[in-house]
């Protein structure tokens, strides 16, 4: 009787080993950055506690004795469904004011321009060994965009969940880290010190809540299989636009967003389990993840910097690496590093229309490559 | 190192990024259009 109590108490700590201690290990750095260093808070802890949760003994929160447990329900229901980055984007959506980019429409490329870094990284990440389907969730990382970043991988590297949203959002958060030493790298101090015009012209409510619809037939038209990825977006902006549903924008805004996030968070960490998240491949996907980071906001630069060769009113070209998806986050970063050279210049708003266009690019790049893969794969 | 995938990637780096412009391309003039006829049928506050 002594045996089988003690057999049934010991079953749980014969199952822990050295890869479920690194497993806890890593759930509690994640949660360490988030709570000491503020580095995305309210998806690094989640997810640091899920990846915590399904290394637990048996996996009983994953699957056990053929059960599926929550996070495994979740995971099924929200991710591979393409529910949960689905909700996000409305709630996304609604917190986005195009205004700033409908002002200055020329700020539209830098949303195309500062994606190259997506495509180059799938380049690297092939060479590096990755099949296909692989390097595109691995290139799409760069896009600083982790809703979309999670549908890619739901639909083509499912095994990969774990590493590939974990490296996204440190990477995400690590916006302010990455980007000054690539800006200035690549510019000189006069190119900082370029002031730029205020705009602030009215513009007229029928073009902003027309928008979230046009665009939404646009890319559907352009981009079929983006359809679901840009159309909850705009119709999250909708809702904020169109001036009847306050409270639905507000709910969309906090309560749909903070709920979503908690489960989107959890569930991810779910995903974190030993035997896919130990291996080599993780630490490739950190360096790749990088990689696409530093070339997408290099890339914008150098885009504004050729853009200046043909300008009478030169931009300052610091204003590129915005084009990324990582809102308001990126604008914020660049306006400090024009006033650390200049107390006085104010670009925030360019900054914000760039990255608001990085916000569109983001989807349509990643309905790009959910639309392309597939072809290459058959065509060649 | 492997280079078997590498004509599909530079495609889809070729193809990719000439989608995305010529979309934010196409965004550009429509805002621009937009912009300008909702402002010519917009009465302005006397």
């Amino acid at each position: 009787m002594l045996d089988v109590i003690l057999e049934f108490f010991s079953n749980g700590l014969l199952a822990l080993g050295w890869q479920q201690f690194m497993m806890f290990a890593i759930g509690g750095v994640l949660i360490w950055l988030a709570i000491a260093k503020d580095y995305e808070p309210m998806l690094l802890l989640p997810i640091g506690f899920g990846a915590i949760l399904v290394n637990l003994p048996l996996e009983v929160v994953w699957q056990h004795d053929g059960i599926d447990g929550a996070l495994k329900i979740l995971f099924d229901a929200g991710i591979m469904t393409e529910i949960f980055p689905l909700l996000i984007f409305v709630a996304v959506g609604a917190m986005i004011d195009f205004r700033p980019l409908f002002q200055r429409p020329w700020m539209m490329f830098f949303g195309a321009a500062a994606h190259f870094g997506i495509f180059f990284t799938i380049i690297l990440a092939g060479i590096l060994g990755f099949d296909l389907k692989e390097a595109a969730c691995i290139g799409i990382i760069g896009a600083a965009d982790g809703p979309t970043t999670i549908y890619i991988t739901s639909r083509f590297a499912q095994h990969l969940m774990g590493p590939i949203t974990v490296v996204a959002y440190s990477y995400m958060s690590l916006v302010p880290i990455i980007q000054p030493p690539v800006v200035l790298a690549l510019t000189t101090k006069k190119e900082r010190l370029i002031r730029m015009e205020a705009i602030d012209h009215d513009i007229p409510s029928i073009v902003v809540i027309s928008f979230p619809i046009l665009v939404t037939i646009l890319a559907s038209l352009l981009v079929p299989i983006a359809a679901p990825l840009i159309g909850f977006l705009m119709f999250g902006n909708l809702i904020r636009e169109c001036g009847v549903l306050e409270k639905l924008s507000r709910t969309a805004q906090n309560e749909l967003s903070n709920l979503v996030t908690l489960l989107l968070g959890i569930t991810v960490g779910a995903s974190m389990r030993a035997e896919y998240f130990l291996q080599f491949s993780t630490l490739y996907i950190m360096f790749l993840g990088m990689v696409a980071f530093v070339v997408n906001s290099a890339f914008g630069v150098f885009f504004a910097k050729i853009l200046n060769l043909f300008m009478r009113k030169k931009m300052n070209p610091m204003i590129g690496a915005c084009g990324i998806s990582a809102f308001p986050m990126s604008s914020r970063v660049i306006q400090k590093m024009a006033l650390k050279d200049d107390p006085s210049n104010i670009i925030l708003m360019h900054a914000v229309s760039a990255n608001v266009s990085g916000q569109i690019g983001s989807v349509v790049a990643g309905g790009l490559v959910l639309a392309l893969v597939p072809v290459l794969l058959q065509a060649l | 190192m492997s280079f078997d995938i590498l004509p599909q990637t530079v495609t889809l780096l070729g193809v990719g990024m000439l989608v995305l412009f010529i979309f934010m391309g196409l965004l550009f003039v429509l805002i621009h259009l937009f912009v300008f006829v909702a402002r010519k049928f917009t009465k302005k506050p006397a």
